[in-house]
């Protein structure tokens, strides 16, 4: 069902999500060309650790590109970039 | 291994649970229909008539007052007895008597009012009990999914019953395995496909699609050509236009705007869901202001996550990786989801109430933390469970609802709670989401052992940002080498592989069995420190307890446990040890087992 995230996103993450979150399978796959468009606009704004975002909070690739761009120019992207680089936990500052 | 059940074995086991269960049920009903209640509301009522007029007492079966007050003094009995007699003989008490009388029909009311109090509490208990034994049954004869706390009744029931006890272990080896996979162990794939919908080729006419859509706002040419396909193929206008009122019931007039972004779920929404589904969703998020502003719910919202709008399948059990099963009508509009679990309509609204009736506000923590609401409401519960063992309640876990983002929350407490920094992961419980191998935890460990400390602050409540930063390199540990810096040792067990396995089925969280065994207790007696949570201290290393006996207690349900390996692989499992600090556990617990062993044979020997 996520076999479209392959090459995009680790393989023990996604193992990890289908052996341990298969509720959430079905809404990603729901949003496939967006949750690409998603992770690639992640990759080119630096965020390194894109696999690892996908598995704390999946509900951000559930979104649409264009509702993603909007979170993050709400924020100061480039700080917001190195915090969530250094802690994936920062994300959360995005959804306050 | 874990032994494959063959389908007389699952009826017979299944058999002899139910007889157990409705002979416990019989007796809670027989303690129920027997309680004294009303007979002691009879008797108080006529105490109340002898202290008007003594010419009652002859009504009152003294034996039975005797009976249900034990304490009252014989001569009391004997002199009611007395009294009783005048009074049947036609004549009349004197003062005196009178006075007696009271004094003892006084105290006769002081032991029943006991008596009744405890009697309550007693009916009570057994009336709750009563409930919970005829769940369990019920889900027992349903094959359905048990719980822990099911499993936790079962232990209690077997242990009360003094049922044999070889009998009571492979009887919860079974409640193990089945709380795992269903009992519907060997029930092929008939049931699978039960699950599956038939669908039936409607081959609408565009047209009609296209009015249809019109008539509702909207524009049926904004799905793709394949969805309209699909919908012309297998849509059921009736169920379509049902779904088309729901939403403008709640405000939806047209989904023009949602059609442009979210065509494909809402393609699966008109040929997989109804409008019952999708109305319950919207009055549930109305009801706890979820995605919602008064009485207008954000369609949108909800449609990020739309597993919710879909029915809930019957977890009967797990599939194999690779298990295909065709569904009847070669594939339906959506042969991709066939073979997976995706609906968790029924899920989404047990969470919403659960966290609601923690006191949550759930419209913020809906928009802080989706996720923890889009999982199986048995995901949550497990979850709960898991926080419980080491005493973190829900004032803990409600500030923090995305440790929810992982079942198995255990694994990194106990490693926390090795390290020194219990009180840190309290405090911290999205931190349960990290694995054990991350650097995090090296890096403390290497802090540890340089004697140096990783709190940012003086109240030592957040650790340094080099520490959870996973693109650091602090103390020379960066994502991948943490376990070479710090000397790690991995042992390997001769039946590692069983042990993993047994342990990958379970979720690891129930200690009941292994709280009462020999070698566990023995461990208890020498090497338990004080402090909460319970740590062991073993060749001078730091074990949570907790986890010990979680990972023993699924060993033991599997037959793995009861030998020093098995013993060892639970107390060293994820622990950061060095090689030297595992021989010195290692010392210790044959020692341990040495010790045990000579007992038992200067037992038999005298």
């Amino acid at each position: 069902m996520i076999e479209f995230l392959n090459g995009y996103i680790d393989k023990d993450v996604l193992d990890n999500l289908k052996t341990n979150y298969s509720s959430v399978l079905f809404d990603l796959n729901c949003n496939q060309d967006e949750c690409i468009k998603v992770i690639d606009f992640l990759e080119r704004i630096g965020i390194k650790n894109v696999s690892e975002l996908l598995l704390y909070r999946t509900d951000l690739f559930c979104k649409t590109l264009s509702d993603v761009e909007e979170m993050f120019l709400s924020k100061n992207t480039f700080d917001l970039v190195s915090k969530i680089n250094d802690n994936i936990f920062e994300i959360d500052i995005l959804f306050e | 291994m874990l032994k494959v059940l063959i389908v007389g074995e699952v009826d017979n086991m299944k058999e002899k649970i139910i007889g157990i269960l409705i002979s416990v049920i019989n007796n809670l009903e027989n303690i129920i229909s027997d309680s004294v209640d009303s007979e002691i509301q009879l008797l108080k009522q006529d105490i109340r008539k002898v202290s008007v007029n003594n010419q009652h007492l002859i009504n009152i079966n003294i034996d039975r007052v005797s009976e249900l007050c034990p304490r009252l003094d014989v001569i009391d009995v004997s002199h009611l007895k007395f009294y009783q007699g005048i009074l049947s003989l036609g004549r009349n008490l004197g003062d005196y008597e009178k006075g007696k009388i009271k004094n003892i029909l006084a105290k006769v009311n002081t032991f029943l009012f006991d008596y009744d109090k405890k009697n309550t509490e007693n009916i009570k208990n057994s009336k709750e009990k009563l409930k919970k034994c005829n769940d369990l049954l019920a889900v027992i004869k349903d094959d359905g999914i048990l719980s822990s706390h099911d499993i936790d009744l079962m232990y209690e029931l077997l242990h009360d019953n003094n049922v044999d006890i070889n009998e009571a272990i492979s009887i919860m080896r079974f409640i193990a395995i089945s709380s795992i996979d269903g009992f519907a162990l060997e029930e092929k794939d008939e049931d699978d496909l039960e699950e599956h919908e038939e669908y039936e080729e409607s081959n609408n006419n565009v047209d009609d699609l296209i009015t249809l859509f019109n008539k509702y706002g909207s524009n049926f040419k904004l799905f793709t050509e394949e969805e309209q396909e699909k919908i012309i193929k297998y849509g059921n206008i009736e169920k379509i236009t049902e779904i088309f009122e729901a939403l403008k019931k709640n405000n939806i007039l047209s989904i023009d705007i949602h059609l442009k972004k979210r065509s494909k779920t809402l393609c699966r929404m008109f040929l997989k869901s109804n409008s019952e589904l999708v109305e319950s969703i919207f009055d549930v998020c109305k009801k706890h202001g979820i995605a919602s502003t008064g009485n207008f719910v954000d369609f949108g919202i909800l449609l990020e996550k739309p597993s919710k709008f879909f029915k809930s399948k019957k977890r009967k059990k797990r599939k194999e990786p690779g298990t295909i099963v065709t569904p009847p009508g070669g594939g339906g509009p959506f042969p991709e989801l066939e073979n997976d679990e995706y609906g968790l309509h029924d899920d989404f609204i047990q969470n919403v109430e659960f966290f609601a009736n923690q006191g949550v506000d759930v419209g913020v923590a809906y928009k802080k933390c989706p996720f923890c609401f889009d999982i199986s409401h048995e995901h949550i519960r497990t979850g709960v469970k898991n926080l419980e063992l080491y005493g973190i309640g829900s004032l803990n876990y409600l500030n923090s609802l995305s440790c929810f983002g992982t079942r198995n929350q255990a694994d990194a407490i106990d490693l926390f709670i090795e390290l020194g920094y219990f009180n840190y992961i309290k405090n911290n419980l999205s931190r349960t989401l990290l694995p054990v191998n991350s650097p995090v935890f090296y890096r403390i460990a290497r802090a540890n052992q340089l004697g140096e400390l990783v709190w940012s602050n003086k109240n030592s409540t957040t650790l340094k940002l080099d520490v959870t930063n996973l693109n650091s390199s602090f103390l020379g540990i960066d994502k991948e080498n943490g376990s070479s810096v710090v000397g790690q040792y991995n042992p390997t067990f001769a039946r590692s592989k069983e042990y993993e396995f047994a342990l990958s089925k379970s979720d690891n969280n129930t200690t009941t069995l292994s709280e009462s065994d020999e070698i566990i207790k023995k461990l208890d007696e020498r090497y338990l420190i004080d402090g909460e949570p319970p740590v062991y201290l073993i060749g001078g290393v730091r074990i949570s307890k907790i986890k010990v006996l979680r990972l023993y207690n699924t060993l033991k349900l599997n037959s793995l446990s009861d030998t020093q390996d098995s013993l060892m692989f639970a107390i060293t499992r994820n622990s950061i040890l060095t090689r030297e600090q595992f021989i010195n556990i290692s010392r210790e617990i044959s020692e341990l087992f040495y010790e045990r062993d000579r007992s038992n044979v200067r037992r038999i020997l005298i």
